[in-house]
Parts: structure tokens; C-alpha cells; sequence
């Protein structure tokens, strides 16, 4: 097997050179394609917004269309909402000797003028109202509605792992037991990651009714989408010697599955699980939007309602919240890897 | 991945007198790789118990290929491979250990627990699922750890923090975990410096000699050839060119084997 370097001089070599005039032909259709898309999309539009308010900002211009359509929402967020007032004659069972945790009455007087019929004089009646008056009950009943958020992740990443794992095997090109069932299995999965969280939480609403079930299972749905995809590349890329020195002994598929291939892939199984449950916790803020449970539901209610204090609220621990649980993650996979 | 029975097969399968057996008989075995050249043609071969074998040849001579074939790891075109006289079975295949190239362990696993991969077959699933190994696995393989020279230390630590010398111990003591009749040695020491592959070398042989396994090993640096075997096999593009004791391997053997000429200077001198 003698090379052919001596068939030729080597000053009449050629060298592959890393661009060419292809690499500009494909540079200016880039580049046509963007600007005719950035039309449609009114970036223009955006920039020069961007700009106007950038201009208020620094003092150059007296008002701006983003300032104007956020200034309602601003000025009402903060303070944000942290107690909760409610009258009490529109709550139906309150035990006044065993009020929640800090919680106080407060009894108020309102003057109320009316027309009385009989005289056809105003007159002017002193009635009593009272409320409960809870001074962190807001942020309490948020931090409640977190902790179920987290629940619905916690459970969605939990059961995808637990369909992934098989799952991968059968998505595995070099596992798979038929290329039938590779093929079904492949195809499954591609579907279920195709199918965004918030659509298919509409429909498992409308099928489970409101709550926490339609929650979760639109996010493990999801989530199998992505960890079946990844696991089986996983299986397909680890290395194979040790897998073939089992193999020679005779060992089956599950045997060697589970001795040479589970060991070298754990550390990415860990990596992408921490990262769907990452992602999951900051989903299921989001798809409670449509009614599937969680900190979403109220968020858009709360939203609708103009009550901008509470939104600011929940805004706030969810933002710590998604925090907090980076820092854990990173720890976590740090000892586990 | 499997062999074609029905047609060419078609002998018993009896077990004969062990005495005249040969451990290992390959008859008539042909492999070639889709629209590639033959890599093993017409290829026979016998093996006595106890025989330390050294398989001679250049990279695609054949020697892996060989290898691979008698643990089905890939599967020939026709031929007959017996062990002890039985045509080769998966539950055959259990009598036949092997040490790889590139070590073939798990890295993150335990020593102890890639040596006692040795012995999958012999386990149910559950066992296997949570690496619950039963107590007489665990025990042989703490004596063959200490027989390839590891310690305790070695056998609880990671397989990818042993050095390459260590991890084809642990190798050999796979290969041994399934008592084998038959041990294959596919380039043991290629990745290896001189000093550790002598070690390795003759822990294979010992280890060979004390349970009169035959052993198959391909090789190809001539002088660990000449050192080691009771029998080099020659091979050049899938056929044997050379079959002899060590002390037959005269310079034109070498010349048939290597097919070098007068350019490779540094292979005439490892003749010389």
C-alpha cells in the first residue's frame, strides 16, 4: 500500500482552503434571506422604539410608546403585595377564636348616604365592616402555589425518566430489538417533542379537567421527547470496547446495557435529567397560564385583573426561585458526576 | 449475527474422547467483508490443550478477524468451529475467555465489578440490574485479583484510574473469571510499554499453564512471538504462511509474513 506522494511534484499541490466563493455565495443569501425577513418582522419598528425611549431615558425626549404602555403596569407593581384584606361577611365558615397564621380583624366604619324612599330625604347610615387582615397571607398563599409548581416539575421530570430509560433502549439503533420497533419508538418520540407544552396542556385540560394532572403529564410528555432522544444517543456513542468484551463472553443485550454501556453514560443521564427538571420547574410556571395547575393559574388571573401588586409578587419568587434551584442543580451535579 | 447452520453444519455434534480432542479445531472458514478483499480464506487450524499459540501477521492480516470469529463477534461466511470437538454454542462460548486490545473495561465501574463481568451469563437479570453479584463470584474474583498481582485497594477504585499495565491484569482476570479451556489474546500488549508488556505476557502464560488452557494470541512484535509461544502461526491476507515452533521462524518466514522489501529498514534490522 505504497501512497501516490510520488506520482506528482509537491509544488503542483492543491490545499483545501477553509473558504471559497461558495462560502460568499452562501454568505450573501444569508444575508438577502435576513433583510427580507426583518422587514416582515418590523425590526425597524423595533429599533427605532428601542430608541425613543432610550432617548426619554436619558432625559432627550418628553414621553415614548414603551413608557406609555408599561407605566400603568410599573406604578402599580411595587409595592409589591404581600398582606391579604378580605371582608369577612363573603367568607363562609370563619372560626374567629382560630384565625390563620398572624392574622387580626379589623372592623371598619363606612358612612353610606342613600335616598330613603319614604321621606325622599338623604340620608346618611353608619354601618360596620370587618375584615381579616393576614399581613404576609399573600405571600404565603404564593409560596404555597411555588411549591406545587415544583411538585408538578418534580413529578413530570420523574415519570419522563422513568419511560426514557426503556424507552432509549428501543430507540437505540444498535439496541433496538426489531428495526420495526426502532423506527415506532423513534417516531414516538420525535412526536412528543414536536408538540409544545402549552398546546398539549390545552387539550389534557379539556380531557382531565383544570388542576395539576393536565400539568404534569404535558410536561413529561415533553420531557420523554427530549430525554428518549438524548439517552439513546447516548447508548449510540458510548464507547464500544467494553461493550464488545462483554458481548464475547456471551452476555445478552439487557446484561450489557447495563454493565458497559448505564456505567459510562450516567454522568450525561444526570446532566440532561437535572436539565429537564431545570427546565420543567420553569415551564410549569408557565403552563398554568391555560389552567394545568401551579403558580401560572394565578399569575394570569391576578394579570387579568389588572392587580399588578400580586403579579409583581409572584413574579419576584418565582425569580428566586428558579435562582435558588440553579445553585442547587450546579452543586448537585458537581458531586454526582 | 449468527452463523449459517442447516447448510454447512451438517455434522454431529458429539463430544469425543478428550484425550485426542483438540481444544480448539477451525476447519475450512471463509470471511469476507461486504464488496472488501477475503480476509479469512479457506482458513483450518488446530489447537492441543495447554498450547500457547502466537498468531504472526501484520494489521489485516486476519488475526482479529480470527479472533472475532470464534466468539461471534463477527460471523463467517462458511466454515465449522468446534471447542472440544462441539460445534461453538453461546453456552459453549462460556469455556472461552478473552483479553482485548484496548482492555474492553467499563471505566467508572469497580475493578472487582468489571472482573466480575466475567460472569454475566451466569447470573438472572435482577442480579444483573443491581450488580448484586452472589458471594462465590465476589470470592474468586478477589483470589484471581490478587493472582494478576491487584490488591484490595485496586479492586474497590475505579477501573479508569489504573494505569495500562494494570488494567490488562484485571483483564486477564475477566478472562480467567469463567474458567476457560480456551484463552484468546487479541494484541494484549499493542498499547503497552516493553516492561509492562513482559508482565502481561507472562501472567498469561502462567495463568494459562496452571489450568492447561490453550491460549491464541495475536501478536505483532516478532521477538515477544519468538519468546512466548510453543506455536507461531504466520498469517498474510487470511492464509497461513508459517506454521511452526519459534525456533523454526527463520529470516524468510519473517520475509512471508511481513511481505516487507528492501525500503523497511528498521523491520531488517528487528530480522537481523
Amino acid at each position: 500500500m505504497m501512497d501516490t506522494a510520488h506520482d506528482s511534484q509537491p509544488h503542483t499541490w492543491h490545499l483545501k482552503q477553509p473558504f471559497g466563493w461558495k462560502s460568499l455565495l452562501v454568505l450573501f443569501l444569508i444575508i438577502s434571506a435576513a433583510s427580507i425577513s426583518a422587514e416582515r418582522m418590523q425590526l425597524d419598528r423595533m429599533v427605532s422604539q428601542i430608541g425613543d425611549f432610550a432617548l426619554e431615558t436619558i432625559g432627550l425626549r418628553e414621553s415614548s410608546q414603551i413608557s406609555r404602555g408599561m407605566e400603568s403596569v410599573t406604578r402599580d407593581m411595587f409595592p409589591i403585595a404581600i398582606s391579604d384584606r378580605r371582608p369577612t361577611d363573603l367568607m363562609d365558615r370563619l372560626d374567629e377564636s382560630r384565625l390563620p397564621f398572624l392574622a387580626h380583624i379589623e372592623t371598619v366604619e363606612i358612612e353610606t348616604t342613600e335616598l330613603d324612599p319614604d321621606t325622599l330625604q338623604m340620608t346618611t347610615k353608619v354601618s360596620e365592616r370587618q375584615f381579616l387582615v393576614e399581613p404576609i397571607g399573600y405571600l404565603l398563599f404564593v409560596l404555597g402555589k411555588m411549591v406545587e409548581t415544583i411538585e408538578i416539575a418534580i413529578w413530570a421530570s420523574l415519570i419522563a425518566i422513568l419511560v426514557s430509560l426503556p424507552l432509549a433502549w428501543l430507540c437505540s439503533s444498535n439496541y433496538s430489538p426489531h428495526p420495526l420497533i426502532y423506527g415506532v419508538a423513534r417516531s414516538l418520540v420525535s412526536l412528543l417533542r414536536s408538540i409544545p407544552e402549552l398546546i398539549s396542556a390545552l387539550f389534557l385540560v379539556l380531557a382531565f379537567g383544570f388542576g395539576p394532572i393536565a400539568g404534569i403529564l404535558a410536561l413529561s410528555f415533553h420531557s420523554i421527547g427530549f430525554l428518549g432522544k438524548f439517552y439513546a444517543e447516548d447508548i449510540e456513542a458510548a464507547n464500544k470496547s467494553p461493550q464488545q468484551a462483554l458481548k464475547a463472553t456471551g452476555a445478552s443485550d439487557f446484561a450489557i446495557l447495563r454493565i458497559a454501556v448505564l456505567p459510562q453514560v450516567l454522568p450525561s443521564y444526570t446532566g440532561l435529567s437535572l436539565y429537564i427538571l431545570d427546565r420543567n420547574i420553569r415551564m410549569a410556571t408557565v403552563i398554568g397560564l391555560v389552567g394545568a395547575g401551579g403558580i401560572g393559574q394565578e399569575l394570569k388571573g391576578r394579570f387579568d385583573m389588572f392587580q399588578y401588586d400580586r403579579v409583581g409578587t409572584m413574579l419576584l419568587v418565582i425569580f428566586l426561585t428558579v435562582m435558588a434551584l440553579d445553585l442547587i442543580s450546579a452543586r448537585f451535579r458537581k458531586r454526582l458526576v | 449475527m449468527s452463523f449459517h447452520h442447516g447448510t454447512i453444519f451438517n455434522m454431529t455434534d458429539k463430544p469425543t474422547s478428550a484425550s485426542t480432542v483438540p481444544t480448539l479445531e477451525i476447519s475450512n472458514v471463509f470471511k469476507s467483508y461486504k464488496d472488501g478483499p477475503r480476509i479469512l480464506d479457506d482458513f483450518s487450524l488446530d489447537l492441543r490443550p495447554g498450547c500457547f499459540c502466537v498468531l504472526l501477521g501484520s494489521s489485516g492480516s486476519g488475526k482479529s478477524t480470527l479472533l472475532r470469529v470464534i466468539v461471534e463477534l463477527t460471523s463467517v461466511d462458511s466454515g465449522d468451529i468446534r471447542l472440544h470437538g462441539v460445534r461453538l454454542t453461546k453456552k459453549q462460548r462460556r469455556r472461552v475467555g478473552m483479553v482485548h486490545q484496548d482492555f474492553g473495561l467499563t471505566d467508572r465501574l469497580t475493578t472487582a465489578q468489571n472482573v466480575m463481568s466475567g460472569s454475566l451469563t451466569a447470573l438472572s437479570w435482577w442480579r444483573i440490574a443491581f450488580q448484586f453479584y452472589p458471594h462465590l463470584i465476589q470470592q474468586k474474583a478477589c483470589a484471581l485479583l490478587s493472582r494478576v498481582g491487584l490488591s484490595e485497594d485496586h479492586a474497590n477504585r475505579r477501573t479508569g484510574q489504573l494505569s495500562g499495565g494494570q488494567k490488562q491484569r484485571v483483564g486477564i482476570a475477566r478472562a480467567l473469571m469463567c474458567d476457560p479451556s480456551l484463552i484468546l489474546a487479541d494484541e494484549p500488549v499493542a498499547s503497552l510499554d516493553p516492561r509492562s508488556s513482559a508482565d502481561v505476557m507472562d501472567l498469561l502464560k502462567s495463568a494459562a499453564q496452571e489450568r492447561d488452557a490453550a491460549v491464541l494470541c495475536s501478536l505483532h512484535q516478532i521477538d515477544l512471538a519468538r519468546e512466548y509461544a510453543d506455536r507461531i502461526i504466520g498469517l498474510n491476507n487470511g492464509t497461513i504462511v508459517f506454521d511452526g515452533p519459534p525456533a523454526a521462524l527463520t529470516h524468510d518466514a519473517i520475509r512471508a509474513i511481513f511481505e516487507f522489501d528492501e525500503t523497511s529498514s528498521a523491520l531488517r534490522r528487528e530480522v537481523a
